[in-house]
């Protein structure tokens, strides 16, 4: 074993200031720890190990009349073995008569039985083999994998889910997708509102980075993340009312938004939510921003736009549109009228390439400008559209559709570099856009303001070694193409007017606080854009989203209540296992494909449905392998430990490397177990392959009060079939009042597995579970 | 007022030399030049004490190959680290007097329908110091409570039925001896 640093202090609070190191770890018997440091199953050796044993007083057990008080340091055997609790407490002493080999049990303690680690061999496998969830990585690898002994009632969520770390702004995505699949499409929307007022527009132009983390990815194909959410979204725009309402108080603040953007726009909703007086001003006429002017309307239509506005409006949010705006003003003289500024003004400015003839091109915003409002023509029979993102792609494909003949979108990177996204490049490919990438424009050419073609040069290298824009050519590979129309859509750039000299900037955007989107000047904020550089809808919203948070909490506020993924127990689709394929949105047939019409043609619920049934859901279906845990927390106990006393059913909680709500600085220090009421029954039933040593396959705590023939109290908690240990609420209420009976029993035991929900390789542990309790309920009946 | 416990390089902080008990053999070792924190007491009872009738087989606490007897209760000394054995009295089978009952039952044990008590001879420490751990508890076990208290050993010959004939004999004699003892005491 590698060498490690052990120390055995003599008092709980030495061993607590030394578990307050990183990487310490407590060890109270050992036989837990010392299979975990042998096999260097975690990615980081324990820095020291801090022993228990030299702790005088915590291994005891005393009875009074309240009930039974254990010490944290007793041995299992101890507790197997006392008349006492064979007598009183029979299910503990069962249980952990139950527990591995009569050595271990002699070694083994109470205390380190509640708080041993999951048995699952990926987690547990040698030099760390798997860096699977429990340890901070991606993946269960035992949800696709050998799953013979996991769980058969869901996985656990243990951490943020790929997906949603993919996500800039966060959106629970398994989760509304497991709502989704128990047809409760409200509470998906809900859901999605808390972070994103506007589903509807990112369901169709947002990149979805969420879907290239997606775990699917691995075994056949993501899941259609865009498509459900684009369902959900206009499933909101449908019925707006049911979802948002004008908040219940004013708090009396007044705040201004610069840009109806979808950063400007996300920062609305929720600073109105909270009950501030909210004003929208941006210089156009509509409501938007790049979201009306710049995407065309066949990927967002421009109603659906419309109606998120109208959503706004119909809480309260109020717009100063166009000339109502005063375009010289200032966000400093702004914050004279207005208790806080919110500014986000996008990113309109345009790019030069600085070349001769540049006179002669059109402005590719321009072009998708005056397409949103119907004034623009037909640009020529050959057009070449100058740049390689996506605004180049959206001008190449409206250009073609505005009845262009040839349209060649040029761009000094090379294929793989293009920074449009492939799937709109795809299209534009589709659709008959030429791509000339490699070639760096030197020149129009033209005359009395036409243009009659343009020169390129061959571009070797875009970037240089610090991988900034350096574009380097080979002066002697030149051609020039004939074109009748020039559009430029070499990026936008920021236009930093509003914020005069009184906000700090960072180059060429606003500098701006990472968590609380705050700038240099007091009670201003921005987000968007304006702060991050040309970037996705998504970011702008994610950025308004925490600027709302913050500001609210600046105006005192309350903050949302911190979401905790620890505890959450995962339902999947027992179907997402097998292969399938991801849904795909039909669309327009090329030859119907106009410029105001949307491509998309939509889904129907049950293809999303069917889609949401792909989730996996990621979550850690290891389970939780004490004996002791169902027991206790069937016998209703309270564990102590240095800092509080929990119910032992709030005890357990699967997480990253932990499987109890332990601070890595507590210890558990005393079990106490109330006295038995009169006529109780206690059985402990336990499967598992041999009789001795093995870990439960299933196992069932039942603790029943029976009084005149009928149950008048019931717990039973199941082990080893969940990632914490499950307590069968329905099962006891169903028992309640009942004479125990065969068919009680077994109407009782189908209860109990009535939520089940196998992995490949484990459905005989639903029989198992289901034969325990049977049983078990049969044996207390006796 | 409690003591200031230092952290030092692989030393036990506060302590430097943990003393142990060996078959009735006190010893002093001292952290970090006679054994490491991270030693099992199984490796320092071999490979220091040179004691290899302790056996290591599975060195997961499966196989109970490596059972010593840990203030008279039977442990697995491959799960344990040495340092937690500090003030401690361990037995291991090189401990047991050559007149050893339990050791004895085993050697004899030969009865048609249960056979011998061991072939290759490799579980035999490990089930001998626990019969011993057994007895210390429960001087005169059930067949069942023999087989439960077994339970945590694996031979791989198979001997299991032998072995637990080898412990039931045993029980018997012990308390034959005990018996006798206070028959004696009454003369």
């Amino acid at each position: 074993m590698k060498s490690l640093k052990y120390i055995k202090p003599d008092t709980i609070e030495e061993a607590i200031s030394n578990l307050n190191q990183a990487g310490a770890k407590v060890v109270a018997g050992g036989t837990d720890l010392l299979g975990s440091l042998k096999d260097k199953i975690n990615p980081e050796y324990p820095k020291l190990v801090v022993g228990l044993k030299g702790i005088n007083g915590l291994s005891y057990l005393r009875e009074d009349s309240a009930g039974l008080k254990i010490g944290a340091m007793t041995n299992l055997s101890v507790i197997q073995d006392h008349p006492i609790l064979k007598e009183k407490y029979a299910l503990l002493a069962k249980a952990a008569h139950t527990v591995a080999s009569p050595q271990i049990r002699n070694m083994a303690t109470v205390g380190g039985n509640i708080c041993q680690e999951p048995r699952c061999w990926y987690y547990r496998y040698l030099d760390n083999g798997f860096n699977c969830l429990r340890k901070g990585g991606d993946i269960c690898n035992a949800f696709t994998g050998e799953n013979t002994y996991h769980s058969i009632f869901g996985s656990a969520k243990i951490c943020p889910t790929p997906c949603e770390k993919g996500c800039p702004n966060g959106t629970e995505i398994p989760g509304y997708f497991a709502m989704i699949r128990e047809g409760d499409l409200d509470g998906a929307a809900r859901l999605l509102l808390e972070v994103n007022p506007m589903p509807a527009v990112t369901g169709r132009v947002c990149p979805h980075f969420c879907q290239d983390e997606c775990n699917r990815n691995l075994i056949d194909e993501k899941v259609s993340i865009r498509d459900i959410e684009k369902y959900v979204g206009d499933y909101i725009l449908e019925d707006v009312d049911k979802f948002v309402s004008a908040p219940a108080a004013e708090s009396g603040k007044n705040i201004a938004v610069i840009g109806a953007g979808p950063a400007g726009l996300a920062a609305a909703f929720y600073l109105r939510q909270n009950g501030h007086k909210v004003t929208v001003f941006d210089v156009n006429e509509e409501v938007g921003g790049m979201l009306t002017y710049a995407i065309p309307a066949y990927r967002l239509p421009k109603d659906i736009v419309k109606r998120v506005a109208g959503m706004l409006k119909s809480i309260g949010v109020q717009f100063k549109l166009g000339k109502e705006v005063d375009k010289n003003a200032t966000v400093a003289d702004y914050k004279k009228k207005f208790d806080i500024v919110f500014a986000a003004n996008g990113a309109w400015g345009k790019n030069s390439i600085n070349v001769h003839g540049e006179e002669l091109t059109l402005s590719g915003l321009d072009f998708l400008y005056n397409i949103s409002v119907k004034k623009q023509e037909k640009p020529g029979d050959k057009v070449v559209v100058i740049g390689g993102g996506n605004v180049a792609v959206d001008v190449a494909i409206s250009a073609l559709r505005l009845g262009a003949k040839e349209v060649t979108m040029a761009c000094l990177e090379s294929r793989a570099e293009m920074p449009a996204w492939e799937h709109e490049l795809a299209q534009a490919v589709e659709e008959g856009v030429k791509l000339m990438p490699g070639w760096g424009p030197s020149g129009v050419i033209g005359a009395n303001g036409k243009v009659s073609g343009i020169e390129f040069i061959e571009c070797t290298a875009v970037f240089n070694e610090q991988k900034r824009f350096a574009p380097t050519y080979n002066q002697d590979n030149k051609i020039t193409l004939d074109a009748d129309c020039v559009i430029l859509a070499v990026g936008q750039r920021t236009e930093l007017g509003l914020y005069g000299d009184s906000v700090k900037l960072n180059g060429r955007v606003v500098a701006a606080n990472e968590e609380t989107q705050a700038t240099s000047l007091e009670g201003v904020y921005a987000a968007g854009d304006i702060v991050t550089g040309p970037a996705s809808v998504v970011e702008a919203i994610a950025g308004g989203r925490k600027a709302a948070k913050a500001i609210n909490l600046y105006l005192g506020g309350t903050a949302p209540a911190a979401k905790s993924v620890a505890n959450m127990m995962l339902k999947f689709d027992c179907g997402c296992l097998e292969k399938s394929e991801s849904v795909v949105m039909p669309t327009q047939p090329i030859a119907k494909r106009a410029l105001y019409q949307e491509d998309a043609v939509g889904m129907s619920l049950a293809d999303i449905s069917k889609e949401a049934s792909r989730c996996f859901n990621c979550g850690c279906v290891a389970v939780s392998p004490s004996d002791l845990a169902p027991a206790l927390i069937a016998l209703g106990a309270k564990i102590k430990t240095s800092k509080r006393t929990i119910d032992a059913e709030q005890f357990f909680l699967a997480g990253i490397s932990r499987s109890t709500i332990l601070d890595t600085d507590e210890i558990v220090t005393e079990i106490e177990i109330p006295a038995p009421a009169a006529g109780n029954v206690q059985v402990y039933e336990k499967f598992r392959l041999r009789k001795s040593i093995d870990f439960p396959v299933a196992g069932v705590a039942a603790n029943l009060t029976i009084k005149t023939g009928k149950v008048s109290e019931a717990r039973i908690v199941l082990g080893a079939v969940m990632p914490v240990p499950k307590r069968v609420r329905e099962v006891e209420d169903y028992l309640l009042g009942k004479e125990i009976t065969q068919e009680v029993a077994e109407a009782a035991s189908m209860l109990a597995i009535k939520d089940a929900s196998a992995l490949e390789k484990n459905g005989y542990k639903v029989n198992v579970i289901k034969a325990l309790v049977k049983r078990a309920i049969l044996a207390a009946a006796k | 007022m409690s003591k200031k416990y230092a952290i030092q390089e692989g030393v036990l902080a506060g302590q430097e030399i943990i003393q142990l008990k060996v078959n009735g053999r006190s010893y002093k070792f001292k952290i970090g030049q006679d054994i490491d924190p991270a030693d099992t007491l199984s490796y320092v009872l071999r490979e220091k004490l040179g004691l290899t009738g302790v056996k290591v087989s599975c060195e997961q606490g499966a196989c109970g190959a490596c059972t010593v007897l840990l203030n008279g209760e039977s442990v697995l000394s491959c799960m344990l680290l040495v340092v937690e054995a500090d003030g401690c009295d361990i037995t291991t089978i090189e401990g047991l007097p050559s007149d050893d009952i339990v050791l004895e039952c085993f050697v004899d044990e030969c009865e048609p329908g249960y056979g011998t008590a061991m072939q290759c001879g490799f579980c035999t420490p490990g089930f001998i110091m626990e019969a011993h751990g057994l007895l210390n508890k429960n001087p005169q076990p059930t067949k069942e409570q023999i087989i439960d208290g077994l339970s945590g050993h694996i031979c791989r010959c198979g001997c299991y039925k032998g072995i637990g004939r080898a412990v039931e004999r045993a029980a018997e004699k012990m308390s034959d001896h005990e018996c006798l003892c206070e028959k004696r005491g009454r003369e």
